[in-house]
């Protein structure tokens, strides 16, 4: 029985860590970590995605005494660009 | 437009009695949109199919940083006409509307997307009729290197440009 060799090795994570970055305050960091990940020829798609899923993130810890006009701000820009990006490249691509 | 498209992605998701609601939502906010509104002259592609993608696509980038809207529109158009692909189009505007960074917190980007989901929906044919609809947002965007909370404390827009030179090395 081959079972559980069945999906190999799992394929190294090149953007571990990459969320921690992103919800941080250093916005060196945040561009350098960016940078990096392309530079090691991470998929422009896929780097967008892990940048949705940081914007989701911290949706999900915006808190609910903000001001209403800062959740317009978080919901509406950072997470309608971040769904606008993949999908922009992915049509560039094609 | 971008209300009618994303109310139009959900059609599969519904039963046949409540397709309408979405769809009448979507064509409301339209109506709402460009009521009062002067009419939009179509613009006209150029008379030519002798200028390559490359010098439109550099035509239109200028174009959109000088805000000027018809030249904007007239090199889209010409592309579209030349019967460039879907992708192609897509990657000349994604080009002229990440020159700014950020522009309009990003509400160009996300309107392009829309013009194209559309496009999806009703088909490539109606892309000269479509797509001039995000020349307008795209010349008259803001980007973040206009506004100063992209600049201080921390310049972040010499940071990208700094990138953006080492990338694309």
């Amino acid at each position: 029985m081959q079972e559980g060799h069945r999906h190999g090795p799992p394929a190294p994570n090149v953007t571990a860590g990459l969320t921690k970055v992103l919800l941080g305050e250093d916005p060196s960091a945040i561009i350098e970590a960016l940078k990096g990940a392309l530079q090691r020829g991470v998929p422009p798609v896929k780097l967008s995605k892990e940048v949705a899923y940081a914007a989701a993130v911290r949706i999900c810890r915006f808190t609910t005494t903000n001001e209403f006009s800062d959740w317009i701000t978080v919901l509406a820009h950072i997470h309608l660009l971040q769904r606008a990006a993949p999908d922009a490249q992915a049509r560039v691509q094609q | 437009m971008t209300i009618l498209t994303a109310m139009a992605n959900l059609l599969p998701h519904l039963e046949n009695e409540e397709m309408f609601l979405p769809l009448w939502h979507g064509v409301f906010q339209m109506a709402h949109n460009v009521q009062g509104a002067s009419p939009h002259w179509d613009g006209q592609p150029l008379e030519t199919d002798q200028v390559s993608l490359d010098s439109l696509k550099r035509w239109l980038r200028h174009w959109a940083l000088v805000r000027h809207r018809d030249g904007a529109e007239r090199c889209l158009l010409t592309a579209i006409a030349n019967g460039a692909s879907p992708g192609e189009v897509a990657d000349l505007l994604a080009s002229a509307a990440t020159d700014r960074i950020v522009s309009d917190s990003g509400q160009v980007v996300d309107f392009m997307n829309k013009a194209f989901e559309l496009l999806g929906l009703i088909g490539w044919e109606h892309a000269s009729e479509v797509l001039p609809t995000v020349v307008g947002p795209l010349v008259n965007a803001r980007g973040g290197e206009e506004t100063s909370q992209w600049r201080h404390p921390v310049d972040l827009v010499s940071m990208l440009r700094q990138v953006d030179e080492e990338l694309s090395r």
